[in-house]
């Protein structure tokens, strides 16, 4: 467990440098816990390259994580409210953060983020479905769709 | 801007599959034509299995035979949530597959054997046994001239990972213990030691079937009115034990084994405790001090399943066939007007609960 005041440095996509409480990475990311714990992240000179992680998403992750550590004494709904708000943001940026928690091994976000689209898609036609994911190319050759559609009018 | 759009299939397959394996079985497989990727991602059977192991947390389901016809499937946990696209989706009417033909649905009747990884055992007396998986339609009719209903002392259905394969444990009243084998498609004489004098077998209940939990199936046993001990059928192993139940319990008005959570129960509905439903939840399989006794102040309560927090008791009122929550302490908590007539017109021989899947019948050897 780190001390509360010493910082880390995270490097995005982009070169863009973040200072976070250290605390605050290694309570909610395995992988940044696992390098304060063997010693290899080193104070005075290391940042923590994240390459495949943009600015934009890098910031969202941080606040994410920044306020779970200080908030987490808040009641359920509170903070699910609080949760449900963060994360409405357009598919695009789902997919980057879910890309980013899985990167870091975030777990309690990248649940989030699975039970987040799982309700995307729950009780929806197909057609909605395809638009609320984007899915452009569904693979199914003209033939096949048309079976589906006929065997199973009520999903589409 | 379009060009830029990512879409769920460009993320990693093992994310995507994680978002999947969170969707109940009933969903999943509409979700099969949202494109060939999904298609054969849910398809696979490594992930069916997956799914079932995922899918513990999941909601139960309750099976109810409505009328010969048509079966009604309940989601026992989306009959508390407050989304109304949600509630409206929990109650759904399916038609029974074989039921097509008028004059056999007239003077035919479907008992309901049990339930195991998503497949409902159906039983038209006389004549055949039917396996059906509701969500995926995939169904087998398998010839059965007995009547397990006069015939059978002890019967039970059960799913044997070792083979990938089906059960039908019957003993019948010469005490011959037949099972049979849907991968081979014949029945297999039993041969297993039984842990007591097989005469006892004759007092069981007839319409308390047998449970099928973690590999065995689980058979309450009465010796002078009283149940002691439950038997327990190894299905990997092909044998027989026992385990004691605490206390011994006077056999009540009504009493079954079911499945709580991730635990064996055993209720009992008995005047002699002083108009209680006690419900007996062995926390930890096959340990005997692991029994915990909860008693709800109301007779005609059967418990269906725990809530999904794993808080609450949702129990049918066997009176009024509404479907209410008990707090572990025995509080009602909450009773759902809305759905008086869920399963209206009985409850045993029509009902069994189960996990839904999206499991399919193996092939034939």
């Amino acid at each position: 467990m780190g001390s509360p005041l010493k910082k880390i440095m995270l490097c995005s996509s982009e070169k863009e440098i973040f200072s976070v409480e250290e605390q605050v990475m290694v309570q909610h990311s395995v992988i940044i816990n696992n390098m304060i714990e063997d010693g290899s992240y080193n104070y005075e000179e290391s940042k923590i390259p994240l390459d495949c992680v943009d600015s934009k998403t890098l910031k969202k992750v941080i606040d994410y994580c920044t306020y779970h550590t200080h908030h987490h004494n808040d009641n359920q709904e509170d903070l699910e409210a609080w949760d449900a708000q963060f994360l409405n943001v357009d598919s695009n940026g789902l997919y980057d953060l879910l890309m980013a928690a899985n990167y870091l091994e975030i777990r309690n976000l990248l649940d989030l983020i699975y039970r987040t689209i799982k309700n995307m898609i729950k009780g929806k036609k197909i057609d909605e479905i395809r638009r609320i994911l984007n899915i452009k190319d569904h693979g199914f050759t003209p033939e096949e769709e048309e079976q589906n559609r006929k065997e199973y009018p009520h999903f589409y | 801007m379009d060009n830029n759009q990512k879409s769920i299939n460009d993320l990693p397959l093992e994310l995507f599959q994680a978002i999947l394996l969170r969707v109940q079985a009933k969903d999943l497989f509409r979700l099969k034509f949202v494109s060939k990727l999904w298609f054969s991602l849910i398809s696979d059977s490594n992930f069916v299995e997956l799914h079932l192991h995922h899918s513990s947390g999941f909601a139960p389901s309750l099976f109810f035979n409505k009328n010969n016809e048509e079966a009604r499937l309940v989601d026992l946990h989306a009959l508390y949530n407050e989304d109304a696209e949600i509630l409206h989706a929990a109650i759904k009417d399916v038609p029974l597959p074989f039921g097509n033909n008028k004059k056999e649905r007239d003077s035919y009747y479907f008992v309901v054997l049990g339930s195991c990884r998503g497949f409902v055992f159906l039983h038209r007396e006389p004549g055949f046994i039917i396996i059906w998986n509701p969500v995926t339609g995939s169904c087998k009719k398998i010839s059965y001239g007995y009547s397990i209903k006069k015939d059978a002392i002890l019967y039970g259905v059960a799913y044997d990972a070792s083979n990938d394969d089906y059960l039908i444990v019957i003993a019948d009243k010469r005490y011959r213990f037949d099972c049979f084998s849907l991968r081979t498609n014949s029945w297999i004489k039993i041969d297993a030691v039984f842990p007591f004098p097989i005469s006892i077998l004759r007092q069981c209940l007839f319409y308390s079937p047998g449970l099928f939990f973690n590999g065995a199936i689980h058979w309450m046993i009465i010796q002078d009115s009283y149940y002691k001990d439950m038997l327990i059928f190894d299905v990997k192993e092909r044998s027989f034990s026992m385990i004691a139940l605490p206390e011994k319990e006077h056999v009540g008005t009504l009493s079954d084994l079911v499945i709580l959570g991730e635990c064996l129960a055993l209720y009992l509905l008995s005047y002699n405790n002083g108009y209680k439903t006690r419900i007996w939840v062995m926390k930890e399989y096959k340990v005997r001090s692991s029994w915990t006794l909860y008693e709800i102040h109301n007779i005609c309560m059967i418990p269906l399943a725990l809530s999904s927090n794993g808080s609450d008791f949702i129990m049918l009122d066997t009176k009024s066939d509404k479907i209410h929550k008990y707090n572990l302490e025995g509080e009602l908590l909450q009773c759902l007007q809305h759905y008086s007539d869920v399963i209206h017109g009985g409850f045993f021989g029509r009902c069994t609960v189960y996990t839904e899947s999206l499991a399919t019948l193996p092939k034939k050897n």
